[in-house]
């Protein structure tokens, strides 16, 4: 079964076609990579995933199940998820609450209950407390829980964010430049860990990166995007050969 | 003694500006706008906790409960009517006046529901005055009850806000609203809630306001409003132990300024001293540096 399905893509901001005809098929379970050289449209093929902008023509199926067009929550709660390129955790709130705040949906208790502190209130927030920790282990943050996410060093951040996007239980995680930034030990154990998370959440995961040694080491598959069309795609070892996509990201 | 007199009042009245800032300082930090109407929607509270008392003949505390319904309601309907169309407008200024304009359409509202003349408010909190110092200084019912409830509301409101799964959506929301969608949070649902207390507050205000002060029209809010407004700045906007002390500093200035120096110009004093805070610090008191994005 196909996690993830699009055809046809298409998105233009005025005059400028961000991404056109841009097809994906990906397998349920893969690591597939999307590469491409600055300014090719990787980041809006993301942004078009999620909700965050509309495709002006397209379908998106993620499962089988048409989800083109929703709402970003809806799109999200449909088992989509992402992290971003510049970190966007939420900065004031402590590791385990930005990992809590991505359980708001899934953990259900009434405002009422909240306020009155009802039974219900005590009951659920503690299964959110073992869940949000039990996601933090996976990632070795469960000793820092309770410090502000601003200060996490840096490489911890990025592992946040991944533990936040998969708190709200998706089926495909969407990873924007995991590694950047990051020096290559961290990048090492980067690359464990997103394996793990496969492996571990049963998911299926779709990254941006430009790190080439990550994208060798874990992709699978490859989309190579240049001036928001696919240039090419396949195997891993196969696609970053083509004399293509060398000229694509070097020049001629 | 008149000292602490003047100051206990100026804590009291300020109680009342704080909770009337929370509401202010919550659809701020989360919804990013300014909701003028909120002062308005203290004088309905106030009107109908009246008109539950005395042409009802209800039981004070469950006219407050009755009012704190509607209010919640009105400012729920508010935001959906009012707002949310142009949450996603190109200009901050088209939901700017439009709150001006849903103020205007509160006040002539009960203006022509309660009639323009001012009414006289019933003493509804039946606490007994403290004497103390051989009765030179007399602390009223009222006083005490509103302070009590501003910090039992301060207790309640900061515990909901980090403690509850409803308060970390609001404060996910209002740290970076697109993650917060992203990560499956309900972003309309998160709004309608801030709305929905800080209206639910704005309710307890008029009532306590009302009872400090008892004299009722459709523009008794319209002051305290702004006041408010100023004190939510004064404290750093979007802060809500801003909003709190940034209320109570206000309502103590403004008493203060009354006694010492002169009742005319005791707003004009409040205003100034804003003015001073913002020159030196402006984000407010509490208020967070805004880093500029690059």
């Amino acid at each position: 079964m196909k996690a993830l399905e699009v055809k046809n893509l298409c998105i233009s901001f005025g005059g400028l076609r961000a991404v056109q005809g841009f097809d994906l098929s990906i397998e349920k379970g893969a690591l597939y990579g999307l590469i491409g050289p600055n300014g090719a449209g990787k980041t809006t093929v993301f942004n078009l995933l999620t909700g965050v902008y509309k495709p002006d023509e397209g379908i998106v199926k993620l499962e089988g199940k048409d989800i083109t067009g929703l709402k970003t929550t809806a799109i999200n709660r449909a088992g989509v998820a992402r992290t971003f390129q510049n970190i966007r955790l939420f900065k004031d709130m402590s590791v385990l609450d930005n990992v809590k705040a991505a359980l708001t949906d899934i953990y259900k208790y009434s405002t009422f209950a909240g306020i009155f502190r009802l039974p219900s209130y005590f009951k659920t927030e503690k299964l959110m407390n073992e869940k949000a920790t039990e996601i933090l282990e996976v990632f070795d943050l469960d000793k820092e829980k309770n410090i502000l996410a601003s200060n996490l060093p840096y490489g911890k951040q990025r592992k946040l964010e991944i533990a936040r996007a998969l708190a709200t239980n998706p089926k495909l995680l969407l990873l924007d430049e995991p590694a950047a930034g990051m020096n290559p030990n961290e990048t090492i154990e980067l690359m464990n860990t997103i394996r793990f998370v496969r492996d571990h959440f049963d998911i299926t995961v779709l990254l941006i990166e430009h790190d080439m040694k990550l994208v060798s080491g874990i992709c699978e598959e490859l989309t190579v995007l240049n001036f928001g069309e696919v240039l090419t795609k396949g195997k891993t070892s196969k696609v970053l050969n083509e004399p293509a996509v060398i000229t694509a990201y070097l020049g001629e | 003694m008149s000292f602490i007199s003047y100051l206990i009042n100026g804590i009291s009245l300020g109680s009342i500006y704080a909770i009337i800032a929370l509401g202010y300082t919550m659809v701020y930090g989360i919804a990013k706008m300014l909701n003028f109407a909120h002062g308005d929607v203290i004088m309905i509270g106030a009107f109908v906790v009246l008109n539950m008392v005395t042409l009802a003949g209800v039981n004070p505390i469950i006219a407050v409960l009755i009012s704190m319904a509607v209010c919640t309601l009105l400012g729920m309907a508010i935001e959906k009517i009012a707002y949310k169309p142009l949450r996603n407008a190109s200009s901050p200024l088209a939901v700017l006046i439009t709150a001006i304009g849903v103020s205007y359409f509160l006040q002539n509202l009960a203006l022509i529901i309660f009639g323009a003349d001012a009414k006289s408010f019933p003493n509804l909190i039946t606490l007994p005055s403290i004497s103390l110092a051989d009765g030179k200084l007399v602390i009223t019912g009222t006083t005490i009850a509103t302070i009590i409830t501003c910090v039992i509301i301060l207790l309640g409101l900061t515990f909901f806000v980090n403690k509850t799964k409803q308060g970390r959506a609001m404060k996910a929301v209002s740290e970076d609203k697109g993650a917060a969608m992203l990560m499956g949070i309900n972003v309309n649902a998160t709004i309608s809630l801030t709305f929905a207390i800080g209206s639910g507050l704005a309710a307890i205000a008029g009532f306590l306001l009302c009872s400090a002060y008892p004299s009722l029209t459709p523009y008794t809010g319209a002051m305290p409003g702004i006041k408010a407004f100023t004190a939510a700045v004064f404290g750093g906007i979007g802060s809500i132990p801003g909003a709190m002390i940034g209320g109570i500093l206000l309502g103590v200035i403004e008493i203060l300024g009354k006694a010492y120096i002169s009742s005319q110009v005791a707003d004009a004093i409040v205003f100034a001293v804003l003015i001073i805070v913002l020159l030196v610090k402006p984000t407010g008191l509490f208020g967070k540096n805004i880093q500029e994005k690059v």
